[in-house]
């Protein structure tokens, strides 16, 4: 019977999986894109009048959206910018790990 | 180890791949943005929206009411953006001319109505009420001088009688306010004069002068020699963006004003503008990753983000009301480089919606909206003062070949 592994082992082990592994990237661009999807999809777009200066309403409402904004943009900026470079990084570098390694499988 | 270089081989190659050519997916082809005999498939998007605002009076309520939270001047801005795009549309346009010239005089109407109502401080921030003008009129040149380019504007497409006395009365008050001043030149603010309103108080007369055929020469040489006298930064060479009623410089030259400016001086002094346009572009543009932006202040100044610069995007020192201008400036001076690097920014960054067959910019306003519609229309106006008669001189003419 295999040792039970801990929540903080297994969180330790995904992450480094996410910042070490090939699919780990390509996951974590597409991750990111899910991310700004769903942000898109809730509408939170209208919200970054914040840019302009001009607050998407009164009060308190207002900063709260404007920070609903914030975070779209900041997803948005990242799907656009840090996303795809995961996801082809990560596919060029399967790509090349996979010919290494049928390359050394013939000269064994 | 090895996985580990090629980690990193891979990581950079993709980056510099994408990186170096995201732009290209938002560079939109300069046709659908701006033509110069034409208006662009997009700046027609553009209209819709906003005319579509001016149809529904609860629309239109709930936007201006959005704006008037951060800045009472940009509902009063967005008016007069709006007029002189429309105006411009309508030589574009002749068949849509009596369209787009009943929501242009449903504009004025109902923002002289409201100052009517309401007063000048209707259209000013607050502290337009902690001094005293040192102009004899009490008068903001500001909200004069653009009412006066609304007015100049609409009569120098088509004169309408009704508006002809409105425009006479609003030009000498600009007039009789830049006499006055020590430098020919007046506050939009106690004690505090704009590059931006006194330059638009200035064109609104030589639309007038085109339109009504009255001649204001004398002051308008007093003022443009003043202004490049008393008004030019020493480091740069750029006209100041804010001084007192004196002359006293108060701001460097700024994104949000220079662009503008200059497009004015066009119908002043071509040349003079065409290099005030070259000199903000050399030190306010900057482009990255093929993204065009520009800065709110040059290198050699650096002053506080007011309320029209826009949030600063740290780290780049993007201002986002200083690249909405540059657009207005790049599209003026037919700077088809640095237009196509901003609008791929304003494709990248503004977040456009579109609605049907219409557009916006969520992280814009309507102001903003304004003033980008207005630079993708903008050209035929002036060109018909430029190249003159006015339609004063032109019946005038007309008259003394019949005698």
């Amino acid at each position: 019977m295999s040792k039970p592994v801990s929540l903080p082992t297994r969180i330790a082990r995904t992450a480094a999986w996410l910042a070490g592994s090939p699919l780990g990237w390509v996951t974590v661009g597409a991750a990111i894109i899910a991310c700004w999807a769903i942000a898109h999809a809730l509408g939170w777009r209208v919200y970054t009048s914040a840019f302009s200066g001009t607050p998407p309403a009164q009060g308190a409402r207002g900063e709260w959206l404007a920070m609903l904004g914030l975070l779209y943009a900041a997803l948005y900026f990242a799907a656009v910018l840090i996303a795809p470079v995961l996801i082809l990084a990560g596919l060029m570098r399967q790509a090349v790990l996979r010919l290494m390694r049928s390359g050394n499988a013939h000269q064994t | 180890m090895t996985r580990l270089a090629v980690g990193v081989v891979c990581l950079t190659l993709a980056a510099a791949g994408w990186l170096g050519t995201v732009h290209l997916w938002f560079t939109p082809a300069a046709t659908t943005f701006h033509r110069d005999t034409a208006i662009a498939p997009r700046a027609h998007e553009l209209a819709s929206y906003q005319l579509e605002l001016w149809s529904d009076d609860q629309q239109r309520q709930a936007t201006q009411d959005q704006m008037r939270i951060a800045n009472a001047e940009w509902d009063f801005m967005g008016r007069t953006f709006l007029v002189l795009a429309l105006c411009n549309m309508a030589l574009h346009e002749p068949g849509e001319q009596e369209r787009y010239l009943a929501i242009v005089d449903r504009i004025i109407d109902e923002t002289l109505a409201v100052e009517a109502a309401h007063g000048q401080l209707h259209y000013l921030m607050p502290y337009a009420t902690y001094g005293v003008y040192h102009n004899p009129t009490g008068r903001s040149i500001f909200v004069d001088g653009e009412i006066s380019l609304m007015l100049a504007a609409r009569q120098a497409v088509s004169p309408s009688d009704a508006l002809a006395p409105k425009l006479k009365q609003r030009i000498d008050a600009v007039a009789a306010q830049l006499s006055a001043g020590p430098i020919t030149c007046s506050e939009s603010y106690p004690d505090e004069c704009w590059m931006f309103c006194n330059s638009a108080a200035v064109a609104a007369i030589v639309l007038s002068d085109f339109a009504d055929g009255r001649d204001h020469r004398g002051l308008i040489d007093t003022w443009f020699a003043n202004v490049r006298k008393r008004l030019t930064d020493p480091e740069t060479g750029l006209l100041v963006s804010s001084f007192t009623y004196g002359g006293n410089h108060l701001d460097g030259p700024e994104g949000t004003s220079i662009y503008f400016t200059a497009h004015m001086l066009q119908l002043i002094d071509p040349d003079y503008a065409q290099a005030q346009y070259a000199t903000a572009r050399k030190h306010l543009g900057d482009s990255f990753l093929g993204f065009g932006y520009a800065h709110e202040w040059p290198a050699s100044w650096r002053g506080p983000a007011d309320i029209d610069s826009g949030p600063i995007v740290p780290v780049l020192d993007i201002s986002t009301g200083a690249s909405g201008m540059a657009i207005l400036g790049a599209a003026a001076f037919d700077d088809d480089k640095t237009l196509a690097a901003l609008l791929a920014m304003l494709e990248f960054a503004a977040f456009p919606v579109r609605d049907g067959d219409t557009r916006r910019y969520a992280a814009s306003n309507q102001v903003g909206d304004a003033v980008l519609l207005y630079a993708l229309v903008q050209g035929p106006l002036w060109e018909r003062v430029l190249n003159g008669p006015g339609p004063a001189q032109a019946s005038d003419a007309t008259e003394a070949s019949d005698e």
